[in-house]
């Protein structure tokens, strides 16, 4: 079978497609025999626990990793606009929020590596959109886990791409945090208009915003739409049976007895 | 002596030439291997650059060329990413280190020439330097140079975010292999002239006054070339009036200039806040 990820003039509305993918390193597999696709104007969630293999499939989207089996077939020329999980960055850059916001255009610099008027009118839109145009000069390592965050989401923004994807962004913030930035990716969705993919391993931080869910576990992932995954029992069955989902005042929320 | 005396001594200008080039090149060079950690990465390839110099001598061949390819060829290695699970690439630099160290030692002690040449690779011989040597230096520098000012801020995304970078149309690993082989070549290129200590002193000394006093990437390169400007011609004219050895004299040099802006700045910082 195809190994590969391969850009292809497919899909109709689906931007991306994995076939029987398995990915991991090294020889160590990870995951096994992915299906699924992510469609045009998704919000898909990807939940599961920690070293699950959520970054992986986002590695396998960007290109950094290849399928050790099957094949991922990606729309082609695809804007990919990546928000990388925050703790991977090294705060020994002194970058003020600008510089790290202006290289979402770094792939349109023009000569000695400059920026035009549009560029700069990109990367400031983009800090407004995150709040956060009146710290731009601010450097990024000051800034709290969730101004970093955002810094990271206009980063991404000022890329204008047609995709985003975003490693656990709300890892390590407060619940009023949380909420923020939730907030922002819901209007990036809604308001923009952009496909989103979420990464997290707390399934009530994004169960109230994404449409569709992928749960990865046991090396394995089934795809659910979000209005159906209180139906046949299918969250017991994933985590056990004290596990439920209710709805509060309108709001799912996850209930663990 | 006076200092223009000294100054107009031929060979006094090809060492200040030369050791001028070496800092710029070095210095530039040296804020990339903060900012990336790699710093014993660069020992290491000084030490692969001497020994490429030591096998040179040795085998009776241009050891300019021999160091070049051996650095050429560390730099390649330890610019492939090593697959987690297996052995550590700092480890693997730890050993090319102490292996390269080792080995020249051996080749110089077994060669009469070397020998007879009082030839040092550790502190190197700065005031033998060639018009050929000059040459070679200055070209290296116009290109690395040229590269920075062309790329400088796609080699800073790559070092900072290799893979949002790639995610977002620059190829990562292209613009990271020109920093290393910039890195490589500049190496290989000072190493025979200054010697691995002072290749070494000024890929670390400069760009670290340069992160002490800016706050901004651009002026910490500026900041480093500056130092390294400094610290070399005041180092060499201290070095030859007092008749003591050059690469050592210019990094004490640059070393003590270092301390007095720690210093300068520590104390300044305090009263400004008292
Ligand atoms: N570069 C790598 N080399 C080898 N193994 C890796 C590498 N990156 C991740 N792994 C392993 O692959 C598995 C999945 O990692 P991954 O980072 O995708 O998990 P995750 O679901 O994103 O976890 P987290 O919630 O902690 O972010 C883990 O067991 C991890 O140890
Ligand atoms: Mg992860």
């Amino acid at each position: 079978m195809a190994r590969e990820r391969k850009e292809t003039f497919i899909l109709g509305k689906e931007l991306i497609r994995f076939n029987g993918v398995s990915l991991g390193y090294a020889g160590k597999v990870v995951l096994e025999n992915l299906n699924f696709s992510i469609d045009e104007n998704d919000f898909l969630g990807i939940i599961g626990p920690n070293g699950c293999g959520k970054t992986t499939i986002l590695r396998s989207i960007t290109g950094r990793i290849s399928p050790s089996a099957g094949s991922i077939e990606i729309s082609r020329k695809l804007r990919l606009g990546y928000v990388i999980q925050r703790q991977f960055l090294d705060e020994i850059f002194p970058f003020s929020v600008r510089d790290v916001v202006e290289m979402g255009r770094y792939d349109r610099l023009g000569l000695f590596g400059r920026l035009s008027s549009e560029d700069r009118e990109v990367v400031e839109e983009s800090l407004d959109m995150v709040e956060l145009r009146h710290m731009m000069n601010v450097p990024f390592r000051s800034l709290s886990g969730g101004q970093k965050q955002r810094v990271l989401i206009a980063r991404a923004l000022a890329f204008q791409p047609e995709l985003m994807l975003l490693d656990e962004p709300t890892n390590d913030l407060d619940i009023a945090g949380e909420n923020k930035i939730m907030d922002l990716i819901h209007e990036i969705h809604h308001k923009k208009g952009l496909t989103v993919v979420i990464v997290s391993h707390l399934l009530h931080v994004i169960l109230n915003h994404v449409e569709k869910l992928l749960f990865i576990q046991d090396h394995r992932a089934v795809m659910r739409s979000i209005d159906k995954i209180t139906e046949d029992g299918f969250i017991s069955e994933l985590y056990g049976s004290r596990v439920k989902i209710g709805t509060v005042g309108g709001k799912k929320v996850v209930i663990a007895e | 002596m006076s200092l223009i005396e000294i100054l107009k001594e031929d060979f006094v200008q090809y060492a200040l030439f030369g050791s001028l080039l070496i800092g710029v090149l070095c210095s530039i060079l040296g804020v990339y291997v903060i900012l990336k950690r790699i710093v014993f990465l660069g020992i290491a390839v000084s030490e692969v650059s001497a020994l490429g110099v030591a096998i040179g001598l040795f085998m009776g061949i241009s050891p300019s060329l021999t160091s070049l390819l051996l650095t050429m060829l560390a730099v390649l290695v330890f610019w492939i990413p090593v697959k987690e699970g297996s052995i550590s690439k700092e480890s693997i630099i730890g050993f090319t280190y102490v292996v390269a160290a080792a080995l020249s030692v051996i080749l110089i002690a077994k060669n009469p020439l070397a020998e007879s040449r009082g030839l040092d690779l550790v502190s190197g011989n700065l005031l033998y330097i060639q018009k050929g040597d000059i040459v070679v230096l200055a070209v290296v520098t116009v290109a690395v140079a040229l590269l920075q000012v062309f790329f400088f801020k796609k080699f800073i995304f790559v070092s900072f975010d290799p893979e949002t970078a790639n995610t977002m149309g620059i190829r990562s690993s292209l613009y990271d292999f020109l920093v290393y082989l910039s890195l490589g070549l500049s190496v290989a290129i000072s190493m025979k002239v200054g010697g691995v200590l002072f290749v070494f002193g000024f890929l670390v000394v400069p760009a670290l006054f340069g992160f002490l006093i800016f706050r901004r990437i651009p002026l910490i390169l500026l900041g480093a070339v500056v130092f390294s400007v400094v610290s070399s011609f005041f180092g060499l004219l201290v070095s030859v009036r007092f008749d003591w050895p050059t690469s050592p004299t210019i990094l004490t040099f640059a070393g003590a200039l270092f301390v007095a802006a720690v210093l300068i700045k520590s104390v300044s910082g305090a009263l400004w806040h008292d």
